[in-house]
């Protein structure tokens, strides 16, 4: 049977990506930028950012959301680079160092954070949300007072002038590019930072991997259902757990990453932005709070940047200011991640009608329902 | 089951240290000062694939080395022959020196460990 194109629901499973996609695409004349500019950029920002949009993957296939709570994730990879930059270990061992030392305490946060969420289930990314805040509390506790004063710091690089805490922007000087530049290939005019590419790579094998195993497809049942989970047997808590537990590690091993590409580290703020970043890249890439799979990643992370390279020069040309262009960019940003959960909202909403019609009079009811919450959503 | 299991975890945390531990031994950093007294001429020191650096007679340069031995190469204004030298550093020394004057070829210098006043509390 051949199944018709439905414009109206492609429009409507992917009304984020196609705002996104126009206004680059109007962006992209404006700022005068040469394509072969915004292709330098945009493969050196894909080798910085793809990583940590991945974390999010896995806690929405197991039905929890965004996971807000990638924050904590990113903080434990944090505190990792601050040992190792502190202990002065450079080049691509102080990654392998500050992973090390990140993901035992992103294992350990990742398991508070599901277990909470486990306990606040149907609101998970607000709860996320809040738990994000609550860690940035307990981070500057730790970096601010433990630091320096109960954990010594040995170099002025990372501790403030007074002797405690560590100080608001480190320079990672010691394992700036380590990854991008191990295998770095020239090719025409770009630079391709191989190896970064390659761990991309591994991590999307292991994605793919991953969602066909055992674990995986009970994520994906406990994602579509959670009774009809627990009924199969399927531990529901416990596979949920384990998908935030991945994704905080993921998180944490991206903020690595990430970090290494910049080559500077704003030590109390880089977190938060690396959260609110892969939230906006995975929703503008097409997922939604309920579906995402590896190509909303690569979508998202590229339309997000292209956004970002393009903008400031397009609000400099329009409104004769170049932070205009920023702001504006930061400004859609936000606005792409709460247009997509009120799409989601309004979904769930519309789903729920149909279901409740369809239980009180049968299909005639239902397409009644369909055609009244096509209206309410027309107004 | 449960033996085999902890002694299986066991492994595996040894092993995760053990990388943790090689990661530090082979990446720690140091800030190497040398040091090229007056009356030996201008030299021209290579470490690894890093870029020549020139020190003048009399002068000193800073440079970052990363692990526990570094060879280099030095190249003297003044016509002798050109040497290579291994320079040994100790792992948790942050700031060591060496001083270039009567050194020979294949000679294994050991860093002397320098108290570090700009980075050091």
């Amino acid at each position: 049977m051949k199944v018709k194109f439905d414009v109206k629901k492609f429009l409507s499973d992917n009304i984020v990506t196609i705002i996104f996609l126009t206004l680059t695409i109007i962006a992209i004349p404006f700022s005068k930028l040469s394509l072969v500019y915004i292709a330098s950029n945009l493969i050196d920002r894909f080798a910085r950012s793809a990583f940590l949009v991945f974390a999010l993957i896995l806690p929405i296939v197991a039905g929890m959301g965004i996971n807000f709570a990638m924050v904590l994730g990113a903080t434990a990879g944090q505190i990792g680079l601050i040992f190792a930059v502190d202990w002065n270990v450079m080049g691509i061992q102080g990654l392998i160092l500050a992973s090390l030392i990140g993901l035992p305490i992103s294992v350990g946060l990742g398991w508070f954070c599901g277990y909470i969420l486990n306990k606040a289930k149907g609101r998970e990314m607000v709860t996320g949300f809040i738990l994000g805040y609550f860690m940035d509390g307990i981070y500057q506790f730790f970096g601010l007072y433990l630091m320096g004063w109960l954990i010594p710091i040995r170099t002025a690089v990372v501790g403030q002038v007074k002797g405690t805490g560590v100080r608001n922007t480190l320079a990672l000087d010691s394992v700036r590019g380590a990854l991008d530049r191990l295998v770095s290939v020239p090719l025409g005019p770009f630079n391709v930072p191989v190896m970064t590419f390659l761990v991309i790579a591994i991590l999307c094998l292991f994605i793919v991997w991953f969602r066909k195993t055992k674990l995986g497809q009970d994520m994906r049942a406990v994602g579509q259902d959670q009774g009809v989970a627990h009924a199969a047997g399927i531990a529901v808590d416990r596979t949920r757990i384990i998908a935030i537990i991945i994704s905080t590690m993921l998180a944490c091993l991206g903020q690595v990453v990430y970090l290494q590409n910049l080559g500077n580290m704003f030590t109390y703020t880089s977190q938060r932005q690396a959260g609110y970043f892969a939230a906006a890249a995975i929703l503008v890439g097409g997922a939604s709070v309920a579906r995402a799979n590896i190509a909303n990643v690569f979508i998202g992370v590229f339309l997000v940047h292209a956004l970002y390279i393009t903008m400031p020069l397009a609000g400099k040309e329009i409104f004769s200011s170049a932070m205009i262009g920023q702001y504006m960019s930061d400004f859609i940003n936000y606005a792409i991640i709460s247009l997509a959960l009120v799409l989601h909202a309004w979904k769930n909403k519309q789903n729920a009608d149909r279901a409740r019609a369809g239980l009180r009079g049968g299909a005639e009811s239902a397409a009644l329902a369909d055609r009244n919450a096509a209206a309410g959503g027309s107004k | 089951v449960n033996l085999r299991k902890t002694v299986a975890r066991g492994i595996l945390a040894v092993i995760y240290l053990g990388i943790g531990v090689l990661a530090f031994v082979y990446g720690r950093g140091h800030h190497l000062f040398i040091d090229n007294p007056s009356g030996s001429g201008a030299v021209t020191a290579s470490i690894g694939s890093g870029k020549p650096l020139t020190i003048k007679d009399g002068g000193m340069r800073l440079i970052k080395v990363k692990g526990q031995e570094e060879t280099i190469h030095l190249v003297f204004a003044d016509g002798r022959q050109p040497l290579d030298i291994r320079v040994s550093i100790p792992i948790l020394a942050d700031t060591v020196g060496i001083n270039l004057s009567g050194l020979q070829a294949g000679a294994q210098v050991e860093a002397i460990p320098l108290p570090d006043s700009t980075e050091e509390h």
